[in-house]
């Protein structure tokens, strides 16, 4: 019988003999371990470097990440050992009776980087590349430049990492985790304790929040849990806390961006330089920054992009993927951008983005999977910006506050109004070639008492996905909800697969779904049940190009005498194809709105001192208007995904900036920043 | 040290560390698994239970100063009339609550309709800032939370008739 039942969430696993375990970290970020000293006990079971029996690191892309340090340390509280005991108080007081001498080095910063030392990767590209319809330009031109920095990002799901690993009798070892890619953990644990893959089953547990940022991490964490199981033949739970959760788990990659537009009469060329800060392994592949920034700034139609990546090394945790993989803070670096160029140009926001939108004719001689689909998407971009434009009165509301800001030049008192306009796209294209090989698998099965049980390669992502494959079984096949059954994700049980993080995946599986419903109700009248249908797709072979469009217009009011920022409004437009449940379209909607604005509202502090704040319930309030148009008559259903958080901050720093009268560098702004402002409108 | 109180309306005397955390105590001693143990530090709204009927974060209460109380989580709340109430209105409202922060969300709006007539949307969003989970969004939590008022002082209406 399926298993769909509820699960336990890590934290409440328990099992005869099961050991709980806890990591002791390095208290330096950068430097060497000369001498550890180590208490005597039999009552706590000590997991290090050479305790491995396998391979001592995990793999993910280029990297590999230690499992623990060997001796030299590189990041903030890299793991020295794994402390495993039938008892909290015993770890605690073997912890407490730890000696360690070592060497300290000066840690690897991202606001001053050490060019030799840190740069680990560098890209150049130049779009069209010379030679190839390149034109030189001509005439004077106008410049218009940009920095931006974005802080680190910590998704603030509420459950921290966690795993359970359970030696079987057989050999086997079965492990309880949530992961957005079981097989990365099924195939890291067998690899860490030298075992062949087959023998480990990953069974995905209760999941309370979003997947975020569980790629790559939980299979760090399992692994080092099944040293200790395979070490002692015994159940082990590793469970972080939340502190150690917020303070050593993967965040987003912080970057840094540079842009300059040059406008000439007929010619447009823009110039990134992103720095990307990785932590101390390189888990990020250049493909995807690439794709990024050539895809936003094709869509504005310059005629030339040059780009500039590095990746910086240092001594933070390896970064990982959250949101959409930074792209929905380039996208809005680049939008901000966009809007003072427009703005240098004595045009409006809006004014500008349809006055620069690119051509269909145009940019032919770009090698890029997506222009043909960003070009045919072109009047789905146009009708949403203009829909905002209207349901917000952004026209209006723009130019009196243009008109306020320059006529009170000089006075900084008083509250000040500002509105901002911000776009933002998804498309259903994998970012990373590497991953695009993956399957997706799903095995239907029609029992005899009538009731489907859906077996899928995919995590699903909470409650919404199972809502929306229930409700597309149910359509087809006449079956009650009640009578469908979704399987609890376990490696043994479905083929490989690739992490769950991409909206073609949830796209492509209701796709797969739908066909294998609609095979299933063939059969139904010819053939006995059970009927059992298994259908597999490869990623890269699933329709491509079919690009999401979003335009957001946010209002804010800005106090200068309590520096506070009140948002007065927020509204959407959004092109998504069609859309299977509005009411699901919009919680993710609202969600990923307070998301956003919490990143912008919470700084993670500086890089030496980290610091978490949680401002979200302020936004609860504010009022927010979200409209869905099909331009392009969609046949299928675009996941809107973390499209908030690309089109929530562009619309928001240029609402504020408009309301201060000055620029803003910073994402999220810090406090700081408005004193700085102040003593500069006073000088 | 004996520690002797009222758990989910319930006689008990238990020999405890009464320095320890009332939520270790709760999990380990009594299994009551839905009081989740996540910040230590009474932030995340997690761990919350009612103590005389106020919710309180128990990873930040010593087990000692609930001598004599009564202690309420989840496992004993959802037999009440309440709980029916409280869970058909956020179903009603679209509001799908998680495992995770189910007790403390629960029990927070329990204290809400039972201590306010009427309630305006800050006093939802400020009493639900101590539960920091991001399952569900907070417009259908507000309108499950005010169909419960409604349906909770119907009731009590119809009680005292």
């Amino acid at each position: 019988m399926i298993q769909t039942q509820k699960q336990l969430f890590i934290n409440d696993f328990y099992r005869k003999g099961m050991l709980h375990a806890e990591l002791y970290r390095s208290p330096i970020e950068k430097g060497e371990i000369l001498n550890l000293f180590l208490p005597e006990s039999s009552d706590v079971t000590v997991i290090d470097y050479n305790s491995i029996p396998g391979k001592k690191e995990i793999p993910f892309f280029k990297s590999g990440i230690p499992l623990f340090a060997d001796k030299k340390i590189k990041y903030r509280g890299e793991p020295l050992l794994l402390l495993a005991s039938d008892s909290f108080d015993k770890i605690a007081d073997f912890k407490k009776k730890i000696e360690i001498e070592y060497k300290l080095n000066s840690s690897l910063r991202f606001s001053t980087i050490d060019e030799e030392k840190q740069i680990v990767a560098r890209d150049e590209y130049l779009y069209p590349e010379k030679g190839k319809n390149h034109k030189e330009p001509y005439g004077e031109s106008l410049v218009s430049e940009d920095s931006f920095y974005s802080e680190e990002y910590h998704s603030r799901y509420c459950e921290p990492n966690g795993a359970v690993v359970i030696p079987e009798k057989n050999g086997s070892f079965t492990v309880y985790t949530v992961s957005q890619w079981p097989d990365h953990v099924k195939k890291s644990v067998a690899d860490t304790i030298g075992i062949s893959h087959s023998k480990v089953n990953v069974i995905i547990t209760e999941l309370s929040s979003p997947l975020e940022g569980r790629i790559w991490y939980p299979s760090l964490i399992a692994s080092q849990a099944a040293i200790a199981a395979a070490a002692v033949n015994k159940p082990v739970k590793l469970f972080l806390t939340e502190n150690e959760n917020h303070r050593y788990t993967p965040r987003q990659f912080p970057f840094r961006v540079k842009f300059i537009s040059e406008i000439f009469s007929t010619y447009k060329i823009i110039t990134a330089k992103i720095d990307i800060d990785s932590g101390a392994y390189q888990v990020i592949d250049r493909e995807l920054l690439k794709k990024t920034i050539t895809s936003s700034a094709l869509f504005y139609g310059y005629d030339r992009i040059i780009l500039d990546i590095r990746i910086v090394r240092t001594s933070k945790p390896p970064m990982s993927f959250i949101s959409s993989f930074n792209f929905t803070h380039i996208l809005s670096a680049f939008e901000i951008h966009a809007t003072n160029t427009g703005k240098k140009l004595s045009q409006n926001p809006h004014e500008w983005r349809i006055n620069n939108l690119f051509s269909k004719e145009g940019k032919k001689s770009y090698n890029f999977p997506d222009l043909k689909s960003l070009q045919n998407s072109r009047n789905s971009l146009k009708e949403t910006m203009n829909k905002v434009v209207v349901i917000s009165d952004f026209l209006r509301k723009h130019a009196s506050y243009e008109l306020q800001r320059k006529t009170n030049k000089y006075s900084f008192s008083g509250k000040k109004r500002g509105i901002g306009i911000s776009i933002c796209f998804f498309n259903n294209d994998l970012p990373v070639e590497s991953l695009n090989k993956s399957k997706l698998s799903l095995k239907l099965l029609l029992d005899s008492k009538g009731i489907l049980n859906i077996y899928t390669s995919t995590v699903p992502d909470g409650k919404y996905n199972y809502s929306i494959w229930k409700n597309i079984a149910s359509e087809i096949l006449g079956i009650n909800k009640e009578d469908i059954k979704i399987a609890i994700h376990e490696t043994a049980k479905t083929p490989e697969s690739s992490p769950y993080i991409f909206s073609k995946e949830i796209a492509g599986f209701s796709e797969l779904l739908k066909k294998s419903c609609q095979s299933i109700q063939r059969k139904r009248f010819r053939a006995p049940l059970p009927i059992e249908i298994k259908r597999t797709v490869s990623l890269d072979k699933l329709k491509k190009g079919d690009i999401a469009w979003g335009a957001s217009v946010v209002e804010v009011e800005f106090d200068s005498m309590s520096l506070e920022t009140e948002i007065k409004g927020i509204w959407n437009c959004i092109d998504c194809g069609k859309i299977m449940s509005e009411p699901i379209i919009n919680k993710k909607i609202y969600s990923g709105i307070i998301d956003s604005l919490n990143w912008l509202s919470s700084s993670s502090g500086s890089e030496e001192v980290l610091s978490y704040s949680d401002n979200s319930w302020k936004f609860y309030n504010v009022p927010i208007t979200t409209e869905y148009v099909n331009a392009n008559n969609l046949p299928r259903s675009l996941s809107p995904g973390d499209m908030p958080l690309g089109l929530i901050p562009g619309a928001y720093y240029y609402a504020l900036k408009q309301a201060i009268g000055n620029d803003i560098a910073n994402i999220p702004f810090k406090e700081s920043g408005f004193y700085n402002i102040i003593k500069k409108n006073d000088t | 040290m004996i520690l002797k109180f009222k758990l989910n309306n319930k006689h008990i005397s238990i020999e405890t560390d009464p320095s320890g955390r009332l939520s270790t105590l709760l999990r380990e001693s009594f299994n009551m698994l839905n009081t989740k143990e996540n910040c230590y530090n009474g932030h995340c709204g997690a761990c919350t239970v009612l103590i005389n009927d106020n919710p309180v974060p128990s990873c930040v209460i010593p087990a000692f100063t609930v001598k004599g109380k009564n202690v309420v989580t989840l496992e004993g709340f959802r037999k009440t009339e309440e709980y029916e109430i409280i869970n058909k209105s956020l179903i009603n409202a679209g509001a799908d609550i998680c495992g995770y922060c189910r007790q403390g969300r629960i029990l927070v709006i329990y204290s809400l309709i039972n201590n306010n007539m009427e309630l305006t949307d800050s006093q939802i969003y400020k009493a639900l800032s101590g539960n920091r989970c991001e399952c569900t969004d907070f417009k259908s939590l507000k309108k499950g939370i005010k169909l419960a008022l409604l349906t909770y002082n119907r009731k009590k209406r119809a009680k005292l008739r």
